[in-house]
């Protein structure tokens, strides 16, 4: 079987601000002495793990990515309702209610498990206490976003109900909460790190790179320059600046390290083939979701290349080190580009990674053959 | 009125400290001894270059600078978004055993945290450029309706507080002292709320210490 399974992807979007710097702007990158729009990879894992395709491979297999876990548990057991209860959003009670500062103790210990603590909450030492709740609540968090397993919160919430009948905090050494038989696929898939804890980090059996545009874009215009601009007289209403709102024609390249995959995920073929369809399918239909209410920019893939092989993966992003320049068409162009810098890498190289593609422009393939060929 | 991109050849400039600088650039508009400043200043990130806004055109008599002049006319309308960015030493004026005393912003926001707890070790007080960042924004929204502009809290960026000192020479009398400003760099995206308002302010500047390259706000439309 072919351990690396790769993906090249063209994606249309129209006139978008899927991933914002800090200011508002899309994120850019420049190559090949041009500047291009850019999507983080962070971005899109997230927009792919919280879609519903994957969803929908079953909530047992999708982990929970929070600093908050302390504060979920302190309101389980303050409220008298389970852990689970607190997760699902559900207002429940029927459990026993403990006093705040037994489950602060409580709930410090199990959060500490997967994180540093933040630090503790006095109220004697805070001069502002109107504010007191808050800061309490957040008092319970870690520093650092940790991604739970479901087998790992079945575990904290056993705790927690054991705690709640004890009324104490467990001794640290006696909690064993953490798990390394998880067939979690969004962790499997993008890694974990525990900072504390190595031995449950899981390294990621996908890599995405971030995504570019295959042309360059306008830069908006320093000051001085749009002074042209704001002489103008431009009313036109809900003007927006190319620039900041630009359109284009992204390249995105993924590696699956299948073996991995599958050892991360516990050696189960038949979830490691439904995590696959499933990550070809978000790669292939998910936009993230920024600024969505205002562009409505869902857009699916133009254009998808497979490749399935054990030899090196490499990236093909330098078919666009020049810039796609073509006024007629940017897609066929770039389609080209990545085709023929393909044939003539294996040329190069020797290599023949079989491959499978998708092409709206012509109509060829479909994916439900590029899944089959992944799965292989 | 005019902006201009000015950039001072480097032999010249390497001749000169930056008050010189400062006054090499006060030439360009001084058609006169007595003539008052009336013009905005900002020093850019590109070496020996500066941004001016002015009444009247630069003139560059013994020819060492490199100058671009745009007539400056912005044509704004209400509603529209607009990215700005203003460096500016931002103050609050406190009374001090009766006495009005300015405080930058971010001096001021570390004395207020210390008044509160008394005995603070100043190492406990909150990072700096957090600082900068809250007490440059509460200085910044404070003036908005002044600026005719709405401004997005979500999209504005402080870059920490640095401290200048100039040297300012005092030829009448033949001294001269030190001057030391907290100066800011703030950046973000607004809507236009009141054009004239705005344009007055594209013109007139913000805050203190003009002469020393604060308060030249520039806009761009988004």
């Amino acid at each position: 079987m072919s351990k690396f399974i790769q993906l090249h992807v063209l994606t249309s979007y129209p006139a978008s601000n899927l991933n914002r710097d800090d200011l508002g702007s899309p994120k850019r990158v420049v190559m090949g002495n041009t500047t291009r729009l850019r999507v983080s990879s962070q971005c899109l894992k997230r927009a792919w793990r919280t879609s519903d395709i994957f969803q929908n491979l079953g909530s047992e297999h999708m982990g929970v990515r929070t600093k908050e876990m302390g504060r979920h548990i302190f309101t389980a057991l303050t409220k008298g309702c389970t852990l689970q209860d607190v997760l699902a959003g559900k207002a429940a009670s029927g459990h026993a209610m403990l006093e705040e500062k037994e489950a602060v103790a409580i709930a410090r210990t199990i959060a500490g498990v997967f994180g540093k603590n933040k630090s503790a909450y006095d109220p004697k030492k805070d001069v502002d206490t109107d504010d007191s709740r808050r800061k309490l609540l957040e008092s319970l968090e870690i520093e650092q976003l940790a991604h739970f397993s479901q087998e790992e919160i079945a575990a904290i919430s056993a705790q927690v109900e054991a705690c709640r009948q004890n009324r104490k905090a467990p001794e640290e050494k006696q909690v064993n909460l953490l798990r390394t038989n998880i067939k979690a696929v969004d962790i499997a898939m993008f890694g974990r790190m525990l900072a504390a804890e190595k031995d449950y980090n899981m390294d990621a059996a996908v890599q995405v790179a971030h995504a570019m545009t295959v042309h360059a874009v306008t830069v908006a215009d320093d000051f001085f320059t749009a002074v042209d601009d704001l002489n103008r007289d431009d009313s036109g209403a809900g003007h927006m600046g190319v620039s900041e709102f630009g359109a284009g024609v992204f390249y995105l390249y993924l590696c699956i390290d299948r073996d991995l995959l599958q050892q991360n995920l516990q050696d189960d073929a038949e979830l490691t083939n439904r995590a696959l369809t499933a990550l070809l399918q978000a790669v292939a239909q998910v936009s993230p979701t920024g600024k969505q209410n205002s562009f409505g920019s869902h857009a699916y893939a133009s254009y998808i290349l497979a490749e399935r092989g054990n030899e090196q993966p490499r990236n093909l992003s330098v078919a666009y080190l020049t810039g796609v320049n073509s006024k007629d068409d940017v897609l066929q162009d770039a389609i080209t580009r990545l085709t023929d810098t393909r044939a003539h890498m294996n040329k190069a190289y020797g290599q023949k990674t079989e491959c499978a593609e998708l092409n709206i422009l012509t109509g060829s393939g479909s994916l439900k053959d590029l899944a089959a060929f992944m799965v292989g | 009125m005019w902006i201009s991109k000015l950039v001072l050849d480097p032999r010249h400039a390497a001749r000169s400290g930056l008050y010189d600088t400062h006054r090499l650039l006060w030439n360009l508009f001084a058609d006169r001894p007595d003539r008052k400043r009336d013009f905005l200043f900002r020093e850019q990130d590109d070496p020996h270059t500066f941004l001016t806004v002015s009444h009247r055109q630069p003139h560059d008599a013994e020819g060492w600078w490199t100058t671009q002049i745009k007539p400056y006319a912005p044509k704004l309308q209400q509603g529209e978004g607009i990215a700005f960015s203003l460096r500016a030493n931002a103050v609050v004026k406190r009374n001090i055993d009766g006495k009005q005393r300015r405080f930058d912003v971010m001096q001021d926001a570390r004395i207020r945290l210390q008044e509160r707890q008394p005995g603070i070790d100043a190492s406990d007080l909150p990072v700096r450029a957090g600082l900068a960042q809250s007490a440059g924004m509460e200085w910044l929204l404070k003036r908005q309706q002044e600026l005719g502009l709405s401004i997005d809290p979500g999209c504005v960026q402080v870059d920490g507080c640095r401290v200048e000192r100039f040297i300012k020479r005092n030829p009448h009398a033949g001294r001269s002292h030190t001057i030391s400003l907290g100066i800011m760099d703030m950046q973000g995206t607004a809507q236009v709320e009141d054009p004239q308002k705005l344009l007055r302010v594209l013109f007139q500047g913000v805050g203190p210490a003009k002469g020393f390259g604060c308060g030249l706000l520039l806009v761009r439309r988004l």
